[in-house]
């Protein structure tokens, strides 16, 4: 077997601001083409996890390696997909979407074109994100980020304050890009259905100082979905201190 | 009246986005900003006329100083409120400072430049009507229409001026909002 280091490898990770400790010591180590779901109660430290491994914040100690080379800022080989609010309301739909290949160098129109295709945004390239709703700009943030062809995709809470239907469509819309281009995918999440629905793994956290509680493997496990599903909602209970479903 | 607008607009903006961009430059230029806009531009227009003489230059002169402040600080307000996150985007996506400047600077704080440059046309006509009542040799002007009008006890005409100004400034107003109609087409 090859043995090419992991798309990233993540080791001792700790972060605090000042006197507060957000992530204490995590390991994760991540392959090619996986989808892999971080789940953990609201307010834990993913976002800042998401923030380090994208290379907008620095480590306080432990090591975030991507193909075995250790990050040291930002890069168009990990794009991350922000909460929310982050497509630009001066630029139109089209424009917004190029903005992913523009930053790397030479725009593609065909490309452009075919991102807002898949992405479920014709017909609405020349709006104005203003005119748009929630689940509409999710669809440009995500295009976005396709047609920079990251090797990594990281998202942060990428259906949240979505009803429920816009949401599914929305998930099935990342299913269908990530089937189609193998890119590697981390998402974190407060939700475990997402989570189970989507990941070929899912790693469930702790409450803030954020550590690895668990991990299971989904691949090819469909049948033990709702047995991981138990397993995965008994440990955040556990964490929150609060019955849950 | 173009010639100091224009340097006004050019200098405003330019230092605004300086001091938006540059903590050394805000650090520089906030004080001397600060100190010198307080005085009214009229409050200059003696020493414009005593280093620039009656004519065009001071008109220029004080009408710059009228329009660059409101400029510069819309520009330099503009700059300070960029949401963080659109900057961070750009980060992400790894574009260089000409890519970020071109797609996400320039158009995030084009609204405030446009208000900017509304509010200091606006200063920059009072300040010219005001620099032609002091400081014109003969002939032309509304200010110097409406001096020589009060040497000649013509309250009529010195209302006609008044008017005049009033209409011209409000076109001059209605324009500049147009303006930022289409600049701005994503409000």
């Amino acid at each position: 077997m090859a043995v090419d280091p992991p798309v990233l490898a993540v080791k001792g990770l700790t972060k605090s601001f000042g006197d507060l400790d957000v992530i204490d010591g995590l390991d994760l180590t991540v392959r090619q083409g996986e989808l892999m779901a971080i789940v953990g109660p609201s307010g834990c430290g993913k976002t800042t996890l998401l923030r380090l491994l994208a290379g907008l914040e620095t480590p306080t100690a432990g090591s975030v390696k991507v193909r075995g080379e250790p990050v040291t800022g930002s890069g168009p080989d990990r794009v991350l997909i922000f909460q929310e609010g982050t497509v630009f309301p001066w630029a139109t739909v089209e424009e917004n979407v190029s903005f992913g290949m523009e930053a790397r160098g030479d725009v593609d129109p065909e490309r452009v074109a075919e991102a807002v295709r898949t992405c479920g945004l014709d017909g609405f390239q020349d709006n104005y994100p203003r005119t748009l709703s929630g689940g509409m700009e999710r669809r440009v943030a995500l295009a976005r980020a396709m047609v920079a062809e990251p090797d990594m995709l990281l998202m942060d809470e990428p259906f949240s304050s979505l009803d429920a239907q816009t949401s599914r469509i929305l998930q099935n819309t990342l299913m269908r890009l990530w089937k189609e281009t193998g890119t590697t995918v981390v998402l974190v999440t407060h939700d475990v259905e997402v989570a189970l629905r989507l990941a070929s793994r899912v790693m469930v956290v702790s409450s803030r100082p954020l550590r690895e509680r668990d991990v299971h493997d989904l691949t090819g496990k469909d049948g033990e979905r709702e047995v991981v599903r138990r397993k995965v909602l008994k440990v955040l209970e556990a964490e929150v201190g609060e019955r849950l479903y | 009246m173009l010639v100091g607008l224009g340097a006004g607009s050019l200098v405003g903006i330019l230092l605004g986005y300086l001091m938006g961009t540059r903590p050394w430059a805000r650090d520089i230029l906030e004080p001397v900003v600060e100190l010198v806009r307080p005085v009214p531009p009229l409050a200059w227009i003696p020493l414009a006329i005593l280093w620039l003489g009656i004519g065009l230059a001071d008109q220029a002169f004080i009408i710059f100083l009228g329009c660059v402040f409101p400029i510069l600080l819309n520009t330099y307000e503009g700059v300070r409120a960029i949401e963080p996150r659109y900057l961070e985007v750009s980060r992400v996506f790894g574009a260089d400072d000409s890519t970020t400047w071109r797609r996400v600077v320039v158009p995030a704080t084009l609204p405030h430049v446009l208000t900017g440059l509304r509010v200091g046309a606006g200063v920059a006509w009072m300040c010219l009507v005001a620099a032609e009542l002091q400081g014109v040799r003969t002939g032309y002007g509304l200010g110097y229409m409406m001096v020589v009008a009060q040497d000649l006890a013509r309250a009529d005409r010195i209302m006609v001026g008044m008017v005049s100004i009033g209409v011209l400034g409000y076109l001059m107003n209605r324009g500049m909002r147009g303006l930022e109609g289409r600049f701005v087409p994503w409000r």
